[in-house]
């Protein structure tokens, strides 16, 4: 008997390691950052599809590929930089046609060099920064070249530096926003005819105690002390983006405060986000070097979601259109999901695409059944829809119990609901303290309301408390003398 | 005079009747070191209950964060430094005040900052954010309150002018800031120290 139990125990043991052992769907962990900037795990947002490089194309190895832009039609348009030429490739992947050389006005072919910047409007235009040949394209679908765009020979443009545009988009009404490389006064706008009208959202020279310092020495210093001394400009964009209301969204590789590294520019140039910090928000110093966030490419969605792409760790940071982080995903490394150099972010559908330059391939992200949850969970919140959001966010909570943007969304919708002892508790958890005080001020009116009686009668005979312990040394003494 | 009753009464009648109180505990010791003591301690609890306990609305501390340690440095050893160059400074400049004293007097002027921080503490349970001013004004009340009280009971106790008070507070205060710095460099040297018989004992032993 005993030796039947062991035999049978044995055999179990060899059934459980024939069993596969579950493959990780990502080489990634996911996480997030809980109220207090600290790193905890939490679900995938997104899991890698699949990758498909310049052969799965069609068009042989890809050569430091350094930009790509999904067009209102659903082409996608990639930049081969390194091979100089631009490739349009459907929603399958292959590539149906191929820019080696674009038609000038005399109708000649000029060559592009190491383009690094490509958009395409709703007219099918298309803007290319060519880089290495310091000017800016606007062609048509056929390859001819419509305007031409050079170094502005206007005065306040600085005239010393060469015009290389990295990046390039158009707006609306078809102003062309050019980031040039080593400028610092802003995007440059040009107008449809390539006229040069300005700059725009310049970076302020960000204020710190070591700027300020460095003020004050400037003025005692001589000259060839003051030529020696760092000078303060402000950091350059990296990439920008625009949406369908003509909202510009940029991204900076290093910001001086270390906030803001995302912006959205109204017209003005101004910020709209609230100062806040993106990527990740633990500094870690690795050899006396600190390793931040640098962000080198960003996409916006037509749903006002933001995905920043950071180039010092390979990760994709989605946040909202109110810029609350949403998920992390991506890395560095040589796996399907991972990247070596990461050089653009696209959105294409519900999928995300990311180009590595290095690798030479595009990765395609989908969104897991979590993600789905928290996307449409956050759409109807950011609508206002509080009731509606409240099935999606309690889906969401089962998943993973620490997302605090379904407390307060629930709570939220609690409070709209009078249901306001609730809505104090998921306040709470979401660590929204103004509005767990607001929900708490009508809850207190509320209860006082409920126990008023209670409440005055408590409060009348305090009263009267304090009155006989002031007056009882007074009426002891009267009591003594009616005695005696 | 040293009953049980009347100890527990003297630092609420020594917080309503400063000069009597100070003028009492001078001449006619009526104060105890065991009711400062235990004040201590009340501080001391009273201070991580208002770390931990005050409501969620306004309390921007990470609960799981709680050091003992920083919080005993900050109320326990800030008072005994406090005591120590108090005495130490006065004594070179004409007082009359003795350790003992100081020790009291000092404890109980410290009695309306802790009342304050327990009615905080229950407050923020009850108050919303728009009336954070209230409890803002408590803290105020007892911190003037009890700087007050210090400052008379200074005065009695080392019969100097107000303005000799002052100076001589703010002697105490650089006496304070010498006491850390001396404790830094004692703690650094022993450190050297046993760092040095520790490299004598590794090369001992690497070589024979």
């Amino acid at each position: 008997m005993r030796r039947m139990l062991k035999m049978v125990s044995l055999c179990l043991v060899f059934i459980l390691f024939l069993c596969p052992s579950l493959a990780y769907a990502a080489p990634y962990e996911g996480y997030t950052y809980d109220e207090w900037n600290r790193a905890i795990p939490a679900q995938n947002g997104y899991l890698p599809d699949k990758m498909i490089c310049g052969d799965d194309m069609g068009a042989g190895r890809l050569k430091n590929p350094q930009d790509m832009f999904v067009a209102p039609d659903g082409n996608l348009y990639l930049l081969d930089s390194g091979n100089n030429r631009l490739l349009v490739l459907d929603q399958q992947f292959k590539v149906i046609r191929k820019y080696d050389a674009l038609i000038d006005a005399q109708g000649q072919p000029t060559a592009l060099a190491d383009p690094k910047g490509v958009y395409v409007d709703t007219a099918g235009k298309i803007y290319i920064a060519d880089t290495g040949n310091n000017r800016v394209l606007v062609c048509d679908q056929t390859g001819k070249i419509l305007v031409t765009i050079g170094k502005p020979e206007a005065d306040i443009y600085p005239q010393h530096n060469d015009f290389r545009p990295t990046r390039v988009l158009a707006d609306g009404t078809g102003n062309i926003y050019v980031i040039v490389a080593g400028l610092f006064q802003g995007a440059v706008i040009f107008d449809q005819e390539g006229k040069f009208t300005g700059f725009y959202g310049s970076n302020r020279v960000e204020l710190s105690a070591k700027v300020l310092k460095d003020l004050f020495w400037k003025k005692i210093m001589s000259k060839e002390q003051k030529d020696n001394m760092e000078r303060y400009v402000p950091v350059e964009y990296t990439s920008f983006d625009v949406d369908a209301e003509n909202f510009i969204y940029t991204c900076t590789a290093r910001t001086q405060s270390g906030a803001d590294e995302i912006r959205k520019l109204n017209p003005m140039g101004d910020n709209i986000f609230k100062t806040r910090y993106y990527g990740d928000l633990e500094l870690f110093f690795y050899k006396g070097e600190a390793f931040d966030t640098s962000f080198v490419d960003i996409a916006v969605d037509d749903n006002d979601f933001i995905y920043g792409l950071d180039a010092t760790r390979g990760r994709v940071f989605q946040y909202d259109k109110e810029a609350n982080l949403v998920f992390i995903f991506g890395g560095k490394g040589d796996q399907l999901g991972l990247f070596q150099q990461p050089a653009a972010v696209e959105h294409r559908g519900n999928k995300i695409l990311v180009l590595d330059a290095q690798k030479g391939n595009i990765t395609i992200f989908s969104p897991t059944q979590f993600g789905e949850n928290v996307l449409h969970a956050i759409q109807l919140y950011n609508e206002g829809m509080y009731e509606e959001a409240l099935q999606p966010w309690k889906e969401v909570l089962k998943m993973n119990a620490s997302y605090s943007l379904a407390y307060i969304s629930i709570g939220k919708a609690y409070f709209n609901m009078d249901r306001y002892k609730d809505a104090q508790l998921y306040f709470r958890m979401g660590a929204d303290r103004i509005n767990e005080s607001k929900a708490f001020r009508e809850h207190r009116t509320w209860v006082v309301r409920q126990n008023f009686g209670w409440f005055a009668s408590t409060f009348f005979a305090g009263i009267l408390i304090l009155y006989i312990i002031m007056k009882r040394k007074q009426w002891r003494a009267g009591f003594r003398s009616l005695v005696k | 005079m040293n009953t049980f009753r009347n100890q527990v009464c003297l630092p609420f009648r020594v917080m309503f009747h400063p000069f009597d109180g100070y003028e009492r505990l001078k001449y006619k010791n009526t104060g105890s070191r065991y009711s400062t003591f235990v004040i201590l301690a009340i501080w001391l609890l009273v201070t991580i209950g208002e770390r931990q306990l005050t409501h969620f609305r306004f309390n921007t501390n990470n609960l799981n964060d709680l050091n003992i340690f920083y919080i005993l440095l900050g109320t326990v050893v800030v008072f005994l430094l406090f005591c120590l160059a108090n005495w130490s400074v006065c004594t070179l400049l004409d007082g009359e005040g003795k350790l003992e004293h100081i020790w009291i007097g000092t404890g109980y002027a410290l009695l309306p900052y802790v009342l304050s921080l327990v009615f905080v503490t229950l407050g923020s349970h009850f108050l919303t954010l728009e009336e954070s001013v209230f409890l803002s004004w408590i803290v105020y009340v007892g911190i003037i309150w009890s700087a007050f009280l210090l400052v008379v009971g200074l005065m009695q106790i080392h019969q100097y002018s107000f303005t000799k008070t002052l100076t001589s507070i703010l002697v105490t205060l650089l006496g304070i800031a010498f006491m850390i710095f001396l404790g830094f460099l004692v703690i650094t040297l022993f450190q050297q120290v046993i760092a040095f018989i520790f490299t004598i004992y590794d090369e001992l032993m690497f070589r024979l």
